[in-house]
């Protein structure tokens, strides 16, 4: 492309805060992929250059993070227009949640790497496959409720985040930690309840990036007031 | 028509008539001054007779402005009427050159609460500082021993019109000049026959008329060149420069565009390198406006105008273009950021000192 075109297609673009909306947005769906591509590569157990080449895709995600920060603080600093500045705040944050989400599936890729025999979570336990389910389902219909911005489905994924798979995990967590729940080793008991915590985990961050769209700014990972 | 493109075309409209009504207000200050006879011309002229006097009054005139286009505009308005040489007219508008970098010094004390970011910030707007002190103090010498800079531009001047002495820019018959002359004769029906009325109308309506330019031109460009600072304005040197020259001249102002960077400089995205060259090429598109002032005024105007891009242009040349000199600006502008990171009083008394007290001091030591 020469700089004429360059200059011309520069000037044709969008602002830089619709940019990197579509950027974070680009980076959900890659997190997506890499968070389904980390559960199945746990379930069927995977080579180690597979995991590792998964691994390395958390580069990616937080290169987006990085573009987006610097797209929006460009944006404020030349615009000096700071009518949509919640707009970038929001933003922000829901990177933040993204970077969170690769950080989360990463430590599952561990899991991957180091547990010696595929986990195939309901030879563990019913409600781990079905909180695995969950958040597989969570994750893709967040994705569709950020991109058609669909309310209805946000209100949904909160109380289905809070129902199906908080509580289920804090369970499957606190009766491995008391003993109530057993898997005849150590590191059985070990890898159940990490991957337990790091469904919820992810849950949460999916949690956060809808209350997005439905909260004021200040309970944006919380619980809107009545 | 969406709502969009009907506030772009009005802002269009607003820049158009804010241009003409700002030649109108140089146009009338001008005659206002050649009105007020021989006295008045005789006190700049006295005013200005020292360079060095001439120099801190382009600095300090052009801090109490925060616009070195208002201040050469005026320059050109004056050296129009008669009222201005050339020989005071240059030094002023090195000076307006200094006194123009303050306000992004300004704009980076904003940042002083925290560490780093201030650091960084300091660095990028002193820098700007540094070069325009560094290029008056190899130029302005130089410029009084052998007047290179004024010769150049009247060079320029006898070879674009032939001869420089008592010519206007524009034939009496050219449609702008016409337009011109007719606004300024209308300003001059509300002075009551009162050359300080005029003046005073005139001067305020040349100030304002560039603060709506600036204003109309930022609202309709900035949003759009946001792009070109995310991906493409600070990839090379001579990009940075280009597109410090156009921004500016897009937006008429200097301050403006080297205070855009600052808090880019503070957040880290920029680094003091790159910014640097983006500065220099802001001190380029800044004189755009004073040539454009002297369109409707004299070839003499039209010299000072001109003396004001050569001013910059040499300077980037020798400043910029000799590595050892290029690294001086830098390297002070490091370490006075780091003297002002630990020591919150230190920017204020830089700024206090450099473009109020030395000037002052100076101006009234010399009259």
């Amino acid at each position: 492309m020469s700089v004429f075109q360059q200059v011309v297609k520069l000037w044709k673009d969008d602002d830089l805060l619709a940019q990197a909306w579509n950027e974070s947005f680009d980076m959900m769906v890659l997190s997506n992929t890499m968070f389904t591509s980390a559960v199945k590569y746990l379930r069927r157990g995977e080579s180690l250059e597979a995991i590792k080449a998964l691994k390395k895709k958390d580069k990616d995600i937080n290169q987006y993070q990085q573009s987006v920060r610097k797209k929006v603080v460009t944006h404020f600093s030349v615009s000096k227009n700071i009518n949509n500045l919640p707009n970038g705040l929001v933003l922000l944050s829901i990177v933040i949640d993204i970077e969170r989400l690769g950080d989360y599936t990463k430590n599952i890729l561990d899991l991957a790497l180091h547990y010696p025999d595929p986990m195939i979570s309901e030879d563990f336990l019913e409600e781990l496959r079905s909180i695995e389910k969950e958040v597989l389902s969570l994750f893709s219909d967040t994705l569709k409720a950020v991109e058609n911005q669909d309310e209805e489905l946000a209100r949904s994924l909160l109380k289905r985040y809070k129902k199906s798979l908080a509580a289920v995990s804090d369970k499957i967590v606190n009766d491995c930690i008391s003993g109530q729940s057993s898997f005849g080793d150590e590191k059985k008991n070990a890898a159940v309840t990490l991957y337990a915590r790091y469904l919820k985990r992810v849950g949460g961050h999916l949690k956060n990036i809808t209350t997005t769209m439905l909260n004021p700014y200040e309970y944006i990972g919380y619980n809107s007031p009545k | 028509m969406n709502k969009e493109l009907i506030s772009t075309l009005l802002k269009a409209t607003g820049v158009v008539l804010a241009l003409y009504l700002f030649l109108v207000g140089i146009n009338g200050m001008s005659s206002a001054i050649k009105h007020m006879g021989a006295d008045v011309a005789d006190s700049i002229f006295t005013a200005t007779s020292n360079p060095m006097v001439a120099l801190f009054i382009g600095v300090f005139s052009t801090v109490l402005f925060q616009s070195s286009s208002t201040t050469t505009s005026l320059i050109v308005g004056m050296v129009s009427s008669g009222a201005l040489s050339l020989t005071g007219a240059v030094p002023m508008i090195m000076g307006a050159n200094i006194g123009t970098t303050v306000t992004n010094t300004i704009v980076s004390v904003g940042h002083i609460n925290r560490g780093n970011e201030f650091k960084r910030a300091f660095a990028a707007s002193t820098v700007h500082d540094f070069f325009n002190v560094l290029a008056v103090l190899i130029l302005f010498p130089l410029e009084m021993m052998f007047h290179g800079i004024q010769n150049t531009a009247e060079w320029f001047a006898t070879f674009l019109f032939g001869k420089i002495h008592n010519i206007d820019v524009l034939q009496a018959k050219s449609p702008i000049k016409a337009a011109v002359k007719s606004g300024s004769k209308f300003v001059e029906q509300f002075t009551f026959d009162n050359e300080i009325v005029y003046l005073v109308i005139s001067v305020l309506i040349t100030f304002l008329m560039l603060y709506s330019l600036v204003k109309l031109l930022r609202s309709l460009v900035l949003a759009k060149i946001e792009a070109f600072f995310d991906q493409y304005i600070f990839k090379t040197i001579y990009r940075a420069i280009a597109f410090g020259v156009l921004l500016t001249i897009m937006v008429q102002s200097s301050s403006i565009t080297t205070s855009l960077v600052v808090p880019l400089a503070g957040a880290g995205v920029l680094t003091l390198r790159q910014i640097f060259p983006f500065t220099l090429g802001a001190n380029i598109g800044t004189t755009v406006t004073a040539l454009l002032a002297a369109l409707t005024g004299t070839v003499s105007a039209l010299i000072a105008a001109f003396s004001h891009l050569l001013f910059n242009i040499f300077g980037i040349l020798i400043v910029y273009g000799i590595p050892a000199l290029r690294e001086i600006p830098l390297k002070c502008a490091e370490f006075i950021s780091d003297k002002a990171v630990q020591n919150k009083f230190v920017p204020l008394v830089y700024l206090l000192i450099v473009f109020v007290a030395i000037p002052l001091s100076i101006i009234l030591l010399g009259s």
